[in-house]
């Protein structure tokens, strides 16, 4: 058991920050108030520091890529629209691990499947250090991957004859659920391979999908109109003149990494409408993941700067890095804010981190035990 | 005749003026001081710069920009000759196209000069100039060409010739490579003296002409090196008696004193990316501050378009989260990869006589998540 004392809590929610103590025990945050007491409890002052939930990347290959190898493991190249496969199995605890997510204060991801296929696998929310997915995984329903954008196609031409553009891709995952549909609404019972289908039609599981242009962006809208599909969009460099669409239909957008190959000055990003967008109710998110390749850990900042810069307030940019994302991978009653009865994923900086650059991670706890102190470091152990 | 009042002026080579006015005219910065009158002056266009901050524009001194058009991945690009380990009179100047949009993403977001070079696919790449990122002729962009020798150690030239069963198909090989070349360079320069002494007739060949400016310490090389390689290269360089430049330097932490005892500057980056197994295998950007107490000309590079060059200012602020002082990561990105081209005469800080290249920032850029550019000024001219 521990009681943090004297820091600067910033929950995550938007509040402004306020000073308090946090009791945290059997890897949950038990209380949040000034001068708890609690003689059984180890107590660290943190006078002077700023306490902050975890950040979470909804969209990360690592941990599933097989980095060694040139056989990558993320993407199955035999069949196009595979719900039935699972991040899971790809997964590699020391390949996640190795990422050191967590030094910088990432504490949970999203770990996905790839952006070859139109449907490409079922994601799984996972913690950032640990031994094992036993440890690791995260209870929720991650949502299912596809990819209904151009890029795609131009990949996986040399794997399979069909489909070979954006269009007939959404086509046959589309022709899919309204089959599933009718089945359904005749009462039938569904033949197993429908089932991954009917979670993506009773909302149960969302569909995280991957767009990044304008007219990727709007077809795939069009195309779901008639279907009670959740949809979230993923990569999105173009989602900004959708703002108003996407907020009215409560569609999040996990915006991805615009570091790397250039990426950013392709496409036409508008940042200042998407923080706009995030004013009015719009549920952002970002990732250190590109539709194909994933960059590191200092990327996922890069892009709450970039939005920083253009008018996101710093609390805004903590919900963005946190709460958002947890509700994006369905894990928002686990961990994403500070808050009584949540695990204790927490970062402790020397400063607000998306104020001032010279601001630091401290401390980073996940599920209630220090995985990393800045002073003595405690390695990647994390005895669950 | 342009003058900017009352701004932060950080002049990179002589402190910040808290509060002062730059004067320019004919594209050169004319005056820095506290109060510059111009009542005498006609046609004086004022910036007031109230509240801002000004640097001078950024510069990256790695990069092959106009060299590969990243819209169309496709494509094979124009940055390496990959049909012979040993290009050196490659110009890679020849291969620039200042229509992709790279060049208009550099000085909109603060980068004004760039080094361009070729790439590390051959042992002996070719040669790289420094240039401005705005204009229309790439010819008379151009500030000094050639200001460095491309060579590349490690895994590019092997993975490239390797397969191909060529030499080099091994990281020794690509050394003695290297070294042949730089013994036959030798030769051939010292025939070729001697010939001219005694009024000789002698037939030049510009695969070694192009290595007597190196020979003969006019230009440095730029040596793509990781790691062990940085011990093999403080070899060459003190047995030929060469300037080198240490290019990517990923593993520098371990190899500091090889490094500052021969080196001319060491060029870090980019970083940003996944930990693999590769050559990037331990990016550490704090190794910036160390490099940089030692003595070493220290300069960070995005290799866009690897990352874009709006990431440039992302690197320096990794650095300066890491523990470098942010004067100094303020260097690393103006007055240190000038020096490292031989343009610092002409860019890289804030002086009279110097090119009016400056940036007025709100806020202050390194320090401040939401410190964004207000004005881009290039050769005297507002670009924005």
């Amino acid at each position: 058991m521990y009681v943090l004392k004297h820091g600067m809590v910033h929950t995550g929610n938007g509040d402004a920050p306020f000073p308090a103590d946090l009791r945290i025990a059997d890897g949950r945050i038990q209380e949040i108030g000034r001068g708890l007491v609690c003689p059984e409890a180890e107590e660290i002052d943190l006078a002077g520091k700023d306490i902050f939930p975890g950040c979470i990347d909804p969209v990360c290959y690592m941990g599933c890529l097989n980095l060694q190898s040139i056989y990558k493991d993320h993407n199955e190249r035999k069949g196009m629209i595979l719900p039935e496969l699972r991040a899971e199995d790809s997964f590699s605890a020391e390949e996640l691990v190795y990422q050191q997510l967590y030094k910088r204060g990432i504490t949970a991801v999203g770990i996905s499947t790839g952006g070859r296929n139109p449907v490409s696998g079922r994601m799984m929310a996972c913690c950032t250090a640990g031994s094992s997915i036993k440890d690791m995984k995260l209870p929720g329903t991650a949502p299912l991957r596809g990819n209904f954008l151009q890029s795609t196609y131009v990949l996986s031409r040399q794997d399979a004859p069909y489909p070979l553009v954006r269009g007939s891709a959404l086509q046959s995952v589309v022709r899919i659920l309204q089959s599933v549909r009718k089945e359904m609404d005749a009462g039938k019972e569904l033949a197993e391979w429908m089932l991954p289908f009917r979670e993506l039609l009773t909302g149960e599981v969302p569909l995280m999908a991957a767009v990044e242009k304008e007219a990727e962006i709007r077809t795939l809208l069009e195309r779901m109109k008639e279907l009670p599909v959740r949809l979230i969009l993923f990569g999105a460099y173009e989602a900004a003149p959708f703002a108003e669409e996407l907020i009215e239909k409560q569609i999040p957008v996990v915006l991805g990494d615009m570091a790397s190959g250039s990426g950013k000055m392709y496409r036409k990003v508008e940042l200042e409408k998407l923080v706009d967008g995030v004013k009015k109710g719009l549920v952002l998110a970002v990732s250190a993941a590109g539709i194909q390749e994933n960059a590191g850990r200092d990327t996922f900042f890069w892009n709450l700067a970039e939005l920083r810069k253009n008018g996101l307030s710093e609390e805004e940019a903590v919900t963005v890095a946190a709460k958002n994302p947890a509700k994006i991978l369905g894990i928002e009653k686990e961990t994403g804010t500070l808050e009584i009865g949540k695990r204790a994923d927490l970062t402790v900086f020397t400063g607000h981190p998306f104020v001032n650059r010279t601001a630091v991670p401290e401390a980073v706890w996940i599920q209630g035990k220090p995985v990393w102190l800045r002073e003595k470091r405690c390695g990647r152990g994390l005895a669950v | 005749m342009l003058l900017i009042k009352n701004a932060e002026i950080h002049t990179v080579t002589d402190g910040i003026l808290e509060r002062g006015d730059i004067l320019v005219s004919d594209g050169k910065i004319q005056e820095v001081k506290e109060q510059i009158d111009v009542s005498d002056l006609q046609d004086v266009e004022i910036i007031d710069a109230e509240g801002c901050c000004v640097l001078p524009g950024f510069i990256d001194c790695h990069t092959h920009i106009g060299l590969q058009n990243r819209a169309n991945p496709m494509l094979l690009g124009d940055i390496t000759e990959i049909t012979d380990p040993v290009t050196p009179d490659e110009q890679v100047i020849d291969g620039v196209d200042i229509s992709l949009k790279e060049f208009s993403n550099a000085w909109k977001n603060g980068v004004t000069s760039v080094g361009i070079l070729p790439g590390s696919a051959n042992v002996i790449n070719g040669l790289g100039f420094a240039a401005k990122t705005y204009g229309d002729n790439i010819y008379d962009m151009c500030m000094k060409n050639p200001v460095g020798f491309k060579v590349a150690f490690g895994e590019n030239p092997k993975g490239l010739y390797g397969p191909k069963f060529m030499r080099p198909t091994s990281r020794m090989g690509v050394i003695t490579v290297m070294e042949e070349y730089l013994y036959d360079a030798k030769a051939y320069m010292d025939a070729k003296e001697a010939a001219l002494e005694k009024g000789e007739e002698f037939k030049e060949n510009p695969e070694y002409e192009a290595a007597i400016p190196v020979l003969k310490r006019e230009i440095p090389i730029r040596l793509h090196c990781t790691h062990n390689d940085m011990a093999t290269a403080a070899d060459i360089t003190k047995e030929y008696g060469i300037r080198t430049v240490i290019e990517h330097a990923w593993g520098a932490d371990h190899y500091l004193n090889e490094l500052a005892d021969v080196m001319e500057g060491v060029v870090y980056g980019p970083i940003g990316g996944k930990r693999t197994f590769f050559e990037s295998r331990r990016t550490d950007v704090s190794t910036v501050a160390e490099l940089d107490r030692r003595g070493l000309t220290v300069a960070v590079t995005t290799d866009s378009p690897i990352l874009s060059l709006n990431s440039l200012i992302n690197m320096a602020e990794e650095a300066v989260r890491q523990g470098t002082p942010i004067d100094r990561a303020e260097r690393m990105i103006t007055i240190n990869p000038a020096k490292i081209l031989g343009v610092e005469d002409r860019v890289g800080s804030i002086e009279p006589g110097k090119d009016a290249d400056l940036v007025i920032w709100k806020h202050v850029p390194l320090r401040d998540m939401d410190a964004r550019i207000c004005h881009v000024i290039g050769g005297g001219k507002v670009l924005l």
